[in-house]
C-alpha cells in the first residue's frame, strides 16, 4: 500500500542556546471513515450520494500519532538531559477526500448489487472518482517524461552543441523537482583555448557556466585521465571512440588535481559562493555533488565513483550516438513516458499540505512554548490546512506544481455524466501538459508504442488533438512498488556492484540497471533475464516489475516503478518435443482446462479462478512499452500454428480488438471504416442519450437526458459485455434507408417517421435542476425562503409567484413555464443607514416606503419549461437551508434535432413524414430514418454498410450480430443468411413511393442501423429577437440566447452590405436599431458641447459659445470611443458643415 | 383492362403493362398514361368507366380477424395506394386520448404513462361514436371512460429466501393493459355506442410499468375518436401494404445443371425442374430478391416483370376491427372523398352554366386541389 512506503514526518525545534528542547514526534497515520457533522453536532456515516445530493465533500477523517517530548538540559556543559515523554495520541489532521470504491469508500465492503442500491448508489457505476462540494471530479491521467533515464538528442545545425545526453533525475523518496543533468557534444566548430575538436561540456544543478566533463571527473575524484577513459569508453581498443574523447581530455589538462576541480566547479556557481573563501567553495561544491548531483543514484556521502560510473555511461551513449553507432532516442516513444494517477497526484499534494502543516505547527509551538505554556496539540494543529487545501485543488483542478514546477490546471474535472459510455470514459482519459499552441505535430502523432496501450481512434478534434488520449480497454498503469526485492534478487544471482569492478569489465559484460540507476554488470544477462522473468512468473517478484534484456546496447533493464502503462497478454511456450512435422510448436500456456474453470467463475477478482489467478498462475503477463519491444507477440492463436512465422513467438495478443478504448469499442466494424469516422464518432458517443446511470432519478444532475426506450443493439461488439453498454444503451435501433426520397434529406439532414415519433421513437426526458441556499450575508442577516409578497418586498420581479407554496417553494408534480418563481427567497434589509448629513439616521425601510425585505427569489430559464420532478431541502456544509428543484420535459425529436449512426454519420431531421408518405416494402415495413446516399461514398464508413446488413440478419433470425473488429466472418458470409431468409443478399429492397404509390425505380438499402440521439436539440438553440435587453456601457443589444440578445451583425455581413451599397441598410441596422444616440457638438471645435435640454440651453466652455451648436446622431458606442479617446487626451472632433 | 382496339407490339404493351425488374434498375415504374400515346399505332389507351367497373375484381386470398390478403386487379397504383393511405391514416379508431393522472407513485413519470396508455389498442367499433377535439364538452356520443388502479404489495406467501423472481416475490408488479377497466356513464344511452360488448383493450398482457411494494397507479382515462393522420395511435392498422404481382419467365430452356443450379439459386423457390428442364413452378412465391438475375448471364435466360394492374394486398389489424371490416370502412372513406370531389364539380359545372358559357372565371385548379387523394 502506497501510504506505508512513506516514512512518518518529523519536526525538531532546535534552538541552541535554549536550556529547554520540545520535540513533537508525528508517528503513524489512521483514516477513519466518511463521517460527517451535522452543524447540530450530530455524526453519522457520509454516503456518497448523500455528498452529491448535500453538496457536501466526500471524505474521511485523517489522525495521526503524535507524541511530544520535552527535553531540559540540566548541565550544558556536559549535555546532561532530562527528557519527558508524553504518551502518543491521535490528533486529528485533517479530512481526505475518499475515492468512490476505493478501500476507504463506505461503497467498498457493498459487494452485491442490492447493497449499492439501497445506498442511492448504480450498481454499474465504477466509482473511481471523488465527490467534492456536491459535483463529481475526476482526476486525469498526467503524462510526463520519465525520470532517471538517459536521454540522447541530436541538435539541428545551427546550435552550439551538436548531441545533448541528459537525465532529470529523481531520487526515490523525494518530491522536490527532478535535477537535471545535462551532457553536451559542442559542435564540429571553433578551437578554444588551444583545443581543437568538440569539446563535451556539462551543465550541473546550479552552475551557471557549462563544466568540461573531465573537470567533473576530476572533481568527483578520477585524478588521471587513464581512469577518467576508462569509465567513458570501458575498452581502450576502441580508437573511434578515444579519438572523440580527446578534445575534452586536452582541455582539461590545465586541473589536474580534485580541489582544483571543484574550486573551479564553485566558481561558476551562485554569487555567494564563487566569491566565498576557497575553503568555503571547496565544502559548497563537494555538497553540490552529493546532493544535488545524480541524487538518485545516491545522497549519501562517498557515492564519487557510482556517479562516476553513471556520468561516463551518459558520456558513452551520447558518443555512440554521436558515432552514429545507436540511433538517438525517441521523445514520444512511449515507454520514455510517466502517468501520474490519483494515487501520486493526490500524495504530491497531500505532501505539500503537510509540510505547510509542519510550517505552521513549528511555528505555534515555538510561540507556545516561549511564552511558557504548555502543548495542546489538538489546538497547535490546523485540520483546515490538509482539508481545506486538498478540497481547493480538486475543486478548482489547479495542481500547484512542487518547486518551482509549473503549476497544472484542469487536473481535476467534473465527470461527465451524458451517457455512461461517456463517463467511463472519462475514467480512462490522458492529459499531456504541453501548449496547446505548440504545432509540433510529432507529440500528437499515433506513435508505434501506443499498440494496446492508448485507443487510436478516440482522441478530440482541434487544438488538443493527441494530446489529449485516452487508455486502451486493457491498459493497465503500474501501482509502483520498492525495487529492494529486485536488488536482493540480483544481488543472490550474482551480479557485480560497481564497487567490486574494474570499468574495464564493463565491455564485455551486460550493465544492469534498477529504476534508471546503474546497479552493476553481469556476466550472463541472458540467463538472468531469463530467471528473473520465471520468477515474476511465479509470483516471487511483483507482476508489474518490467524485465527488458536490450542485445544491442548490452544492457539488462529493470523498472519497478509508478505509472507505467502495461498489457496483458497470453504467454506462449515452446513445446519441448517437437511435433509430427519436426517443428517445435510454439503453444499459450493457457489451456482448455483453464478456460472451463474461468467460465465458471463468478468474478473478475474471484482468487479461486479469475484474472488475478490467471497472472498467478503465470498464464497471462503484465507487459509494459519498454518491455514490449523486446518480446515477439502473435497477433492472433492461428499465427502460432504456421511453421514459417512461428518461431520466436513468446507471447500472444489476447484480442487484437483490445487496442481500442472505451469510446472505440462501441463502434461496430470499425475496421471497415476510414480511420477519422471511428474519431468522429468516439466523440459523438459521448453526447448520445440514453440511460447514464441507473440511479438518474435519485440524483440531482444540473443537466441530464434519458431516452425512454433504450435498445441494445443489434450489432453488438464483443467488448460490450464488460462496458455494460447492453445495461445502459444509448441509441434505438431504428430502421433505416439509404435513398433520396423527395429532397428533404440533403446536406446530412435525414427524414424522420413522424407515425415512429408518435409511438415513441427517441423519445426522451430532459432533467434541469436548480439550486438555492439561505446564504448568510453580513453578521446575522439571514435570508429565508418564504412567498414574497409585494407590499413587503422590494425589487420584485414581473414573474409568476403563484405557485409558491407557504415555504416559499414550487410543489412536486406543476407545470413550469419560463418566467415562473421556482424559489421564493427574501433578505431582510439592513435596519439602519447612515445620513448624508452624518448625523440623524434613516432606516433603508423607510426610504423603500415600508418595504421590509427584498425579494431575491430564483425563477426558471426563461427559455424553459417542463413539470417540477423533485424538490429537495436539506442543509449544506454551513448548516444553511438550502434547495435543489428538478425540471423535467419530453422532448420529441422534431425537425432540427440532431441524431447520428455509429460511424460518425450525423445529422438533423429534416422533416418527418408520416407512415402514409414514406416509402414502403412489398412488406409494409416504412423506414424510420432516410439518409441520403451521398453521405456514403467521400466518407467511406463501410462499417455502417455492413452494420446494417448484419442488423438485417440479426431482427430477421432473432439474434445478436457480432461486429467485433479483426474477427472473422465477410460481408459474403452475411449476405449469404440474408439470401437464405429469403431477402436480396446485399440489403436492397423494392420499395414503392409513399405518395404516388408506384415502384420507386431505384432499389433501396434498407436494414436496422443503431441510430444515437444527440444531445444538439433545436428547443435548447432557436432563437429569435426584436427587440430586448441592451448592455449598460455600449447601449448595444446583449449578446447569447439565455439573456434574449440580439444576433450578431458581424464584420462580414457589414461588407456584404457594403458591397451590395446598401448603405441606408448598413446605417438602419447598424444605429437606428441598435444604439442610437443624440450629442450636441460645438461648430467650433467640434467636442462635445453641455446640453440642457430642459432648459434648452446649450454651451461649450472652450470656446464659450452658445450659440453655435449643432446637435447629430451617432451610435452611442461612437460617443463611448470619443468619451474614452478624450480621457486619453485625444480630441476626437465632430466638425459640422451645413450643406448650401 | 383498358379496351384494346388493335394489339400493340409486345415490347410496347410490356412497357404498358409490366414493371420490369432487372438486377440493377426498375424500368418503367411509372407506365403510360396518356389516352393518345399510342394513337399511331391505332391503340386507344384511354381509361374507360365501363371497361373500369368490367375488369377490376378484388379477389380475397385469406381472411381472419387479423388479416387479410386480397388481390386488387385492373386498377392502377393511385387507387391502390389511395386505399392504402387511407387505411394507414383516416379509417377511425378509439384511443386513449386524455388521462386523469390521481396517483402515480411508479417510477415512470405522467406523461410517460399516458404515452404509453395512449398506444394500447381497444376493442371498441368506432363507428357509432362521433369525433372529439379539445374544447368540446364529453358525452357517450364522443367518449368512452376507463380506469386503472393497481398497487403493489409484498406477497405474503412467497419463499423467504429472496432468489425468486419480482412477480412471485411481489403482488401486482407488473402492470398489464388487462388492468384497464372500463367505466360505464351516461346510462342506457351508452349501450348504443359501445354495442353489447365492454370496452377493452385489445390484449390483455401489453406491460404498462412495473411497480415495487408500496408503488400505486390510479388514472383515469377518456377514449376519444379520431383519425391516424392525427396521431399514430388512432392507425387502425399494424401495417398495410402492397406488392405487384411478379411474373417470372424463363426466356430460354434452362437445362441441365444450369436448371439445377438455377432451383438452389432461388430462395423462394420459384423453380422446379421437370424432365430435366426448369419451370417457373410458383411465380407468385417470388419475391423478386432478383437473386436468379444476379450473375451476369443470368438475365438473359430469366426476365422478371411485375405487372402493373395488380396488387396483392395485405392488410394487418390492430385489432379494434376484424381487417376485412377496416377494408371496406376505407372503401366507403374513399367513395366519400369521391362523392365530394362530384359534389364540388356539379357546383362549379353548374355555377359555369350560370355564368354565361365559356367565361372562365374559376381557375380550374382550384377544382383539382379538392380531388387530392382520391
Ligand atoms: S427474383 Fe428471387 S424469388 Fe424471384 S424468382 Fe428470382 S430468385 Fe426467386
Amino acid at each position: 500500500m502506497y501510504e506505508d512506503q512513506h516514512l512518518p514526518g518529523r519536526v525538531r525545534d532546535e534552538e541552541e542556546e535554549m536550556d529547554k528542547k520540545v520535540i513533537i514526534n508525528f508517528g503513524q497515520l489512521k483514516m477513519g471513515r466518511p463521517i460527517y457533522q451535522e452543524s447540530t453536532g450530530d455524526t453519522h456515516l457520509l454516503y456518497p450520494n448523500q455528498a452529491r445530493l448535500r453538496n457536501l465533500t466526500y471524505s474521511a477523517p485523517l489522525y495521526c500519532e503524535t507524541k511530544v517530548s520535552t527535553v531540559t538540559i540540566i548541565d550544558p556543559e556536559t549535555g546532561e538531559e532530562d527528557v519527558s515523554h508524553e504518551p502518543s495520541k491521535p490528533v486529528f489532521m485533517g479530512r481526505v477526500p475518499i475515492m468512490l470504491r476505493s478501500r476507504y469508500c463506505l461503497l467498498d465492503p457493498l459487494k452485491n448489487d442490492f447493497g449499492l442500491n439501497q445506498m442511492g448508489e448504480c450498481h454499474v457505476d465504477q466509482g473511481g472518482y471523488f465527490v467534492i462540494n456536491g459535483s463529481e471530479k475526476v482526476l486525469l491521467a498526467q503524462e510526463r517524461m520519465s525520470g532517471n533515464h538517459v536521454f540522447v538528442f541530436v541538435k539541428k545545425a545551427p546550435t552550439k552543441f551538436s548531441h545533448i545526453a541528459e537525465v532529470r533525475s529523481v531520487a526515490d523518496t523525494s518530491s522536490g523537482p527532478a535535477s537535471q543533468l545535462q551532457v553536451k557534444l559542442s559542435s564540429r566548430s571553433g578551437s578554444k583555448g588551444g583545443v581543437t575538436g568538440q569539446t563535451i561540456l556539462t551543465t550541473l544543478p546550479n552552475i551557471t557556466q557549462d563544466i568540461p566533463i573531465v573537470i567533473v571527473f576530476r572533481a568527483l575524484g578520477f585524478q588521471n585521465d587513464k581512469e577518467v577513459m576508462k569509465h567513458i569508453c570501458y575498452d581502450f581498443n576502441d580508437d573511434e571512440l578515444m579519438t572523440s574523447l580527446m578534445p575534452s581530455i586536452e582541455e582539461a589538462q590545465v586541473i589536474q588535481d580534485q580541489e582544483v576541480a571543484l574550486d573551479f566547479i564553485a566558481k561558476r556557481g551562485p554569487q555567494q559562493s564563487a566569491t566565498a573563501p576557497k575553503k568555503h567553495r571547496i565544502k559548497y561544491a563537494r555538497e553540490l555533488l552529493q546532493l544535488e548531483f545524480l541524487p538518485h543514484i545516491s545522497t549519501q556521502p562517498n557515492s564519487e565513483l557510482k556517479k562516476g560510473y553513471y556520468l561516463g555511461y551518459m558520456v558513452n551513449k551520447m558518443l555512440h550516438v554521436a558515432l552514429g553507432r545507436q540511433p538517438p532516442d525517441d521523445r514520444d516513444h512511449y515507454g520514455n513516458k510517466r502517468l501520474d494517477l490519483a494515487g501520486p497526484l493526490m500524495a504530491g499534494l497531500f505532501r505539500q499540505q503537510l509540510r505547510k502543516l509542519m510550517k505552521d505547527v513549528r511555528a505555534n509551538a515555538k510561540r507556545i512554548v516561549n511564552a511558557g505554556q504548555d502543548i495542546d496539540l489538538s489546538s497547535i494543529v490546523k485540520s483546515a490546512i490538509i482539508t481545506n487545501g486538498l478540497k481547493y485543488a480538486l475543486a478548482t483542478g489547479n495542481w500547484i506544481g512542487a518547486g518551482g514546477q509549473p503549476t497544472k490546471t484542469g487536473v481535476s474535472q467534473v465527470l461527465n455524466r451524458l451517457t455512461f459510455a461517456s463517463s467511463l470514459s472519462h475514467l480512462r482519459r490522458l492529459n499531456s501538459p504541453i501548449g496547446r499552441e505548440g504545432k509540433l505535430a510529432k507529440p500528437r502523432q499515433l506513435h508505434n508504442t501506443h499498440w494496446g496501450m492508448i485507443c487510436p481512434a478516440e482522441t478530440p478534434e482541434g487544438q488538443s488533438c493527441g494530446l489529449v488520449k485516452n487508455l486502451a480497454l486493457m491498459a493497465y498503469i503500474s501501482v509502483g512498488s520498492l525495487s529492494r526485492p529486485v536488488t536482493l534478487f540480483l544481488e543472490e544471482w550474482s551480479t557485480h556492484s560497481l564497487l567490486e569492478i574494474n570499468a574495464g569489465q564493463v565491455a564485455k559484460a551486460t550493465k544492469v540497471f534498477v529504476n534508471g540507476a546503474w546497479f552493476g554488470i553481469h556476466h550472463r544477462a541472458d540467463h538472468l533475464a531469463e530467471t528473473l522473468r520465471r520468477l515474476r512468473r511465479k509470483g516471487d517478484i511483483h507482476f508489474e516489475v518490467s524485465i527488458v534484456m536490450d542485445h544491442q546496447r548490452k544492457e539488462l533493464r529493470i523498472y519497478t516503478d509508478a505509472g507505467r502503462i502495461c498489457r496483458p497478454l497470453f504467454i506462449v511456450e515452446q513445446d519441448r518435443v517437437p511435433n509430427a512435422a519436426g517443428w517445435r510448436q510454439p503453444r499459450l500456456k493457457i489451456r482448455k482446462k483453464h478456460v472451463q474453470v474461468l467460465m465458471n467463475a463468478q468474478d473478475a477478482d474471484d482468487e479461486t479462478f479469475g484474472f488475478n489467478a490467471l497472472i498467478n498462475l503465470g498464464l497471462i503477463e503484465y507487459v509494459d512499452c519498454e518491455e514490449e519491444e523486446t518480446i515477439m507477440i502473435a497477433m492472433l492463436m492461428s499465427d502460432l500454428e504456421k511453421k514459417d512465422h512461428s518461431a520466436g513467438y513468446t507471447h500472444c495478443e489476447i484480442h487484437p480488438a483490445m487496442i481500442l478504448g472505451v469510446c472505440g469499442s462501441i463502434i461496430p466494424f470499425p475496421d471497415h471504416n476510414q480511420s477519422p469516422r471511428n474519431t468522429y464518432q468516439s466523440a459523438m458517443g459521448k453526447q448520445a442519450m440514453g440511460v447514464y446511470i441507473t440511479n438518474y432519478s435519485l440524483r440531482m444532475d444540473t443537466q441530464a437526458h434519458v431516452l425512454y426506450y433504450p435498445q441494445k443493439p443489434l450489432v453488438c461488439t464483443r467488448a460490450m459485455e464488460h462496458l455494460k453498454f447492453r445495461a445502459l444503451p444509448s441509441g434505438i435501433n431504428a430502421c433505416v434507408a439509404i435513398a433520396c426520397y423527395s429532397g428533404y434529406n440533403q446536406e446530412d439532414s435525414v427524414i424522420m417517421s413522424q407515425s415512429g415519433i408518435d409511438r415513441g421513437l427517441f423519445r426522451s426526458v430532459y432533467f434541469r435542476s436548480y439550486k438555492e441556499e439561505e446564504n448568510r450575508k453580513y453578521g446575522d442577516v439571514k435570508e429565508s425562503f418564504e412567498v414574497p409578497d409585494r407590499k413587503t418586498c422590494l425589487s420584485m420581479k414581473p414573474d409568476d409567484y403563484s405557485l409558491l407554496e407557504e415555504d416559499g417553494l414550487v410543489p412536486e408534480g406543476v407545470a413550469i413555464t419560463g418566467r415562473t418563481i421556482l424559489v421564493g427567497k427574501v433578505q431582510p434589509m439592513e435596519e439602519v443607514e447612515q445620513d448624508e448629513n452624518g448625523g440623524g439616521t434613516r432606516s433603508m425601510t423607510e426610504m423603500a416606503g415600508g418595504k421590509v425585505k427584498k425579494c431575491v427569489s430564483l425563477g426558471a430559464k426563461s427559455t424553459e419549461k417542463g413539470i417540477v420532478d423533485k424538490v429537495l431541502l436539506a442543509t449544506n456544509e454551513e448548516g444553511h437551508r438550502f434547495t435543489r428543484v428538478r425540471l423535467r420535459s419530453v422532448r420529441k425529436p422534431q425537425i432540427g434535432d440532431k441524431f447520428s449512426s455509429r460511424h460518425g454519420q450525423k445529422g438533423t431531421v429534416g422533416i418527418t413524414y408520416r407512415q402514409e408518405d414514406m416509402p414502403f416494402t412489398s412488406e409494409g415495413i416504412i423506414p424510420d430514418i432516410i439518409v441520403n446516399p451521398h453521405a456514403i461514398p467521400s466518407r467511406m464508413t463501410i462499417g455502417q454498410l455492413i452494420e446494417c446488413l448484419l442488423g438485417k440478419v440479426s431482427s430477421i433470425r432473432g439474434t445478436e450480430g457480432d461486429a467485433t473488429p479483426f474477427t472473422k466472418g465477410t460481408v459474403e458470409d452475411i449476405a449469404q443468411r440474408l439470401l437464405e431468409n429469403g431477402y436480396q443478399p446485399h440489403g436492397w429492397e423494392l420499395m414503392h413511393n409513399g405518395h404516388t404509390g408506384r415502384p420507386l425505380e431505384a432499389q433501396i438499402f434498407l436494414g436496422p442501423t443503431y441510430y444515437q440521439r444527440l444531445k444538439h436539440m433545436v428547443d435548447d438553440k432557436i432563437h429569435s429577437r426584436a427587440r430586448g435587453p441592451s448592455t449598460m456601457l455600449t447601449r448595444q443589444p446583449l449578446e447569447g440566447r439565455a439573456r434574449g440578445g440580439g444576433l450578431r451583425f458581424g464584420e462580414m455581413e457589414r461588407d456584404c452590405l457594403i458591397s451590395h451599397g446598401g448603405a441606408n441598410f448598413i446605417q438602419e441596422r447598424l444605429m437606428e436599431m441598435s444604439d442610437k444616440s443624440r450629442v450636441h457638438v460645438c461648430d467650433i471645435c467640434g467636442l462635445i458641447a453641455i446640453a440642457d435640454l430642459t432648459k434648452n440651453v446649450f454651451q461649450c466652455r472652450g470656446c464659450n459659445n452658445k450659440t453655435r451648436i449643432s446637435q447629430v446622431y451617432i451610435p452611442y458606442a461612437c460617443k463611448l470611443l470619443f468619451q474614452e479617446l478624450m480621457a486619453m487626451a485625444i480630441a476626437p472632433r465632430i466638425m459640422v458643415k451645413v450643406e448650401d | 383492362m383498358p379496351a384494346t382496339i388493335g394489339q400493340l407490339p409486345s415490347h410496347l404493351e410490356k412497357a404498358r403493362s409490366r414493371v420490369g425488374v432487372g438486377f440493377k434498375k426498375i424500368s418503367n415504374p411509372v407506365g403510360t398514361y396518356g389516352a393518345r400515346t399510342y394513337q399511331s399505332l391505332g391503340y386507344d389507351n384511354s381509361l374507360r368507366l365501363n371497361d373500369f367497373k368490367e375488369n377490376c375484381t378484388l379477389e380475397i386470398l385469406f381472411c381472419d380477424d387479423e388479416e387479410v390478403l386480397f388481390d386488387l386487379v385492373g386498377t392502377d397504383a393511385p387507387i391502390a395506394n389511395a386505399l392504402r393511405r387511407i387505411l394507414l391514416s383516416e379509417v377511425p379508431t378509439l384511443a386513449i386520448e386524455n388521462v386523469f393522472v390521481h396517483r402515480n407513485t411508479s417510477i415512470m413519470h405522467d406523461e410517460q404513462l399516458a404515452h404509453r396508455l395512449g398506444l394500447v389498442p381497444l376493442k371498441i367499433d368506432p363507428r357509432p361514436f362521433e369525433y372529439w377535439e379539445k374544447g368540446l364538452p364529453v358525452t357517450v356520443a364522443n367518449t368512452v371512460k376507463l380506469s386503472l388502479r393497481t398497487k403493489c404489495e409484498f406477497n405474503p406467501s412467497a419463499p423467504r429466501d429472496g432468489e425468486a423472481p419480482p412477480s412471485v416475490l411481489y403482488k401486482n408488479s407488473s402492470v398489464l393493459s388487462g388492468s384497464i377497466e372500463h367505466v360505464p356513464f351516461g346510462g342506457h344511452e351508452q349501450s348504443k355506442f359501445i354495442g353489447n360488448e365492454v370496452p377493452r383493450p385489445v390484449h390483455e398482457d401489453i406491460l404498462l410499468c412495473k411497480l415495487r411494494p408500496g408503488q400505486e397507479i390510479h388514472v383515469e382515462m377518456d377514449a376519444t375518436k379520431n383519425i391516424g393522420r392525427e396521431h399514430a395511435k388512432w392507425s387502425p392498422v399494424a401495417t398495410a401494404g402492397y406488392r405487384m404481382l411478379p411474373e417470372v419467365n424463363l426466356k430460354t430452356r434452362v437445362v441441365g445443371a444450369t436448371a439445377k443450379r438455377l432451383v438452389n439459386l432461388c430462395p423462394a423457390k420459384v423453380f422446379d425442374i421437370e424432365d430435366d428442364v426448369a419451370v417457373v413452378a410458383r411465380p407468385r412465391d417470388c419475391t423478386v430478391c432478383r437473386e436468379c438475375i444476379r450473375e451476369p448471364e443470368w438475365e438473359e435466360r430469366v426476365e422478371l416483370t411485375r405487372k402493373r394492374d395488380h396488387f396483392i394486398f395485405s392488410v394487418e389489424s390492430t385489432g379494434a376491427m376484424p381487417a376485412p371490416t377496416l377494408v371496406t370502412e376505407a372503401l366507403s372513406v374513399l367513395t366519400g372523398k369521391c362523392d365530394l370531389v362530384l359534389a364540388a364539380l356539379d357546383a362549379a359545372l353548374k355555377q359555369r352554366t350560370t355564368h354565361d358559357n365559356g367565361v372562365d372565371e374559376e381557375n380550374p385548379d382550384v377544382e383539382m386541389d379538392e380531388s387530392e387523394g382520391s
